[in-house]
């Protein structure tokens, strides 16, 4: 997985509610269909330096099965960070999507 | 004669049955190895490992292949050590320093009770306790308590001045073993209630505050009633060098509790 994106993307499913690293990895598979196929444990260092950084929170908390997860949350200032990060993506995103048209990929 | 089969089927697969416990303990012990995954994100990756477990026992896989496939999707813990280090390098000195003074602590903690436990042996010579610049911090009644061994030469032998050193450094030795283990997060199934105290911060400081001031209660309580020797040094001498001793294990515990992590915060910050 590439690491420019797993920073948005993470801080993406964040800001749709707080979460823990194992449904994380399973919402980013379901989400791009099994195209995005992160190796679980890679998940955590990037986790642990969107906190580093002061993006994200995390605490741990006990889940309904009485097994103890560290959960994390998006903060202000992550929610600031993903902000400008989805303008850039989405100007890479048009810029590629007109080139592409101009000269669609002949197979 | 089917029923018996059936039975003795039964026995034959308990006997076969993975030890998923034992798996999962044999691989935390491998994560233990790197340096930079510390207990917190261990117990993490820890949780990861045994919700993948329960996915794919879900889908009617056994304990085993279900053990095998989610070691396998946590990755390598060698590759996740590496990743670690990068996150941040600090990290790993900060840790290792933590334990440093952990371990220093409990040697100081555990040197204090064993010199209190030869003063209550040796009750046969109390002019050694004259002798001693230290006061003892403990009343004399507790000198009372054990009776007298038999015999005298092995008594003499046993509380000479040089094996009180030889027996202070050999009580060391299971603590610093222990404390070793520890910080390599073996040993985790008898010592978990020693979590307690270095959950957060404020617990271990309540702690051991509480501890120190009972300490110093009666430290105090036998340094006001000290009277100098002729021979000896004179009591203000003494009285100071007393308190001086209880600054490194107040550093000690300064420390600590400052290396800890900062964890159970109960209300993060939430956008």
């Amino acid at each position: 997985m590439v690491a420019a994106s797993a920073k948005p993307l993470l801080l993406s499913i964040l800001a749709g509610g707080e979460s823990y690293g194992y449904e994380i990895i399973q919402k980013v598979r379901a989400l791009s269909g099994g195209q995005i196929e992160w190796s679980d444990g890679m998940l955590y260092p990037v986790l642990h330096r969107l906190e580093r950084d002061g993006l994200i929170d995390s605490e741990w908390k006990e889940a309904d099965t009485g097994r103890q997860r560290k959960y994390y949350f998006i903060n202000s200032d992550g929610r600031k960070i993903l902000k400008t990060e989805r303008q850039q993506w989405l100007t890479v995103h048009n810029t590629l999507s007109k080139l592409w048209k101009i000269k669609p990929v002949t197979i | 004669m089917a029923d018996r089969s059936q039975h003795l089927e039964q026995i034959m697969e308990n006997q076969t049955r993975y030890d998923l416990n034992a798996a999962i303990e044999s691989w935390r012990q491998e994560l233990a190895v790197q340096a930079s995954l510390t207990a917190e994100v261990r117990r993490e990756l820890e949780t990861h490992l045994r919700d993948a477990i329960a996915g794919f026992q879900q889908r009617g896989l056994n304990d085993e292949e279900s053990f095998w496939l989610a070691r396998r999707r946590v990755g390598q813990p060698q590759q996740l050590g590496e990743e670690f280090v990068k996150v941040d390098p600090a990290k790993i000195w900060r840790e290792r320093i933590l334990w440093a003074a952990i371990i220093l602590l409990a040697i100081r903690l555990w040197s204090g009770i064993s010199s209190v436990a030869w003063a209550i042996f040796h009750v046969t010579t109390p002019h050694f306790l004259n002798n001693y610049y230290f006061v003892s911090p403990f009343p004399d009644w507790v000198r009372f308590y054990l009776p007298l061994p038999s015999n005298i030469d092995l008594y003499a032998l046993l509380f000479s001045p040089s094996s009180r050193i030889v027996f202070n450094f050999l009580s060391l030795l299971p603590v610093l073993g222990i404390a070793l283990l520890l910080s390599r997060g073996r040993l985790n199934k008898g010592f978990s209630w020693m979590q307690f105290f270095f959950q957060s911060r404020r617990r271990f400081l309540f702690v051991s505050a509480t501890l120190f001031l009972f300490y110093f209660l009666l430290l105090a309580n036998s340094l006001l009633r000290y009277e100098s020797q002729p021979n000896g040094p004179s009591a203000t001498l003494v009285i100071m060098a007393n308190l001086m001793s209880l600054l490194y294990p107040a550093i000690l515990i300064a420390m600590i509790a400052w290396l800890l992590p900062a964890q159970n915060r109960k209300t993060p910050k939430r956008a």
